[in-house]
């Protein structure tokens, strides 16, 4: 089972991103599960990932890096054990801090993860305001991740992607970075290269 | 500077026309209630939008997702709304920083109120959605 973590700050585009990625896996035959924490007592994005055919499981009343934590080992463990899915995509809030689930990773007792890959997805219309007033969570969420998504490509102008390409290589220059249309389907070999 | 402060807000509302209405009146009424919605949180005090956003979903397997997050940008859609309904579902969360819930309550109701004033129109709190069938077999409950 492999294991992907996409987070990001509200409304960055994490959702379009999970279901170019879950649609994409699905096609090349794998078996694949969501795990989505929403703020909010009404569930919006695991009612749309149903509508659209996906396998959704939904972490409610909490955050998932702080109270949840024990309950998305405990889905993992229930996926491991009644539906074996080949890749579990986690989906946390996007007021989220995602290091405190990887933390809780080392409670999962069921079969071995083979890998586990974390993006973090960026707003380019917003960055330059959120790391200004959420300092610590959005450059935490970008200075831990593996892979850098830029969104919004269709709604931000060049220079507001460049900025939010410069801005994310100031904090994370090691991992790989991709601005791209979310409103348009993924690019097979991208899809590809973001799977783990 | 204190860290910002979030308070949920999410309600289920239900918008009553009176009679059906082509699909595309029905979206641009939603994508002008969120727009209107975003502009009423900023101007409400010092604000952060995280994200205000909706859904609603049809019997024909369509659904209508639009996604507000800052009152200088349009809300985006995704999907579109079946022609000739007379009454949407729409759920509706709304994700600000250091707006407590009480004001987005209030803003959310009297935004929807000022959309359907001069309209045959009216918006009121729905029952929430059962949830989708969604049965696996060896996996009947979703819910974690």
């Amino acid at each position: 089972m492999h294991l992907l973590l996409v987070t990001g700050f509200l409304g960055s585009g994490k959702t379009s991103l999970i279901l170019s990625l879950a649609h994409a896996a699905r096609a090349a035959g794998r078996g694949v599960a969501v795990i989505v924490n929403e703020i909010g007592e009404i569930g919006i994005d695991n009612q749309l990932m149903r509508r659209l055919d996906l396998d959704v499981w939904e972490l409610t009343n909490g955050c998932i890096c702080c109270t949840l934590t024990a309950d998305l080992v405990t889905t993992l463990h229930k996926l491991d054990e009644g539906y074996a899915p080949d890749l579990v995509i986690v989906e946390p809030s996007g007021a989220a801090e995602p290091a405190n689930l990887l933390r809780a990773m080392p409670y999962y007792r069921g079969r071995p993860l083979e890998s586990t890959r974390w993006i973090v997805v960026l707003d380019p219309l917003r960055l330059p305001m959120l790391l200004e007033v959420l300092t610590p969570l959005i450059t935490a969420g970008i200075r831990q991740a593996e892979y850098v998504v830029i969104s919004k490509t269709d709604l931000a102008s060049p220079k507001e992607v460049e900025e939010a390409e410069t801005a994310a290589r100031e904090i994370n220059a090691a991992a790989p970075l991709f601005a791209v249309d979310l409103t348009r389907p993924l690019d097979a070999m991208l899809a590809a290269e973001l799977l783990p | 500077m204190n860290a910002p402060t979030l308070e949920p807000y999410a309600t289920q509302q239900r918008w009553q026309a009176d009679e059906p209405l082509p699909g595309e009146a029905w979206q641009a009424l939603l994508v002008a209630y969120l727009a209107a919605l975003a502009r009423a949180c900023a101007a409400a005090g010092p604000c952060v939008i995280g994200h205000i956003k909706a859904l609603a979903l049809f019997e024909s397997g369509e659904y209508l997702r639009l996604s507000a997050v800052s009152a200088a940008h349009p809300p985006t859609v995704n999907g579109c709304v079946p022609d000739g309904l007379a009454t949407i579902s729409l759920s509706l969360n709304v994700l600000v920083y250091d707006l407590p819930a009480a004001i987005l309550h209030d803003l959310t109701w009297r935004t929807a109120a000022a959309l359907a004033q001069g309209r045959v129109l009216t918006v009121t709190e729905d029952a929430p959605s059962p949830p989708e069938d969604h049965s696996h077999g060896n996996m009947g409950d979703h819910r974690a």
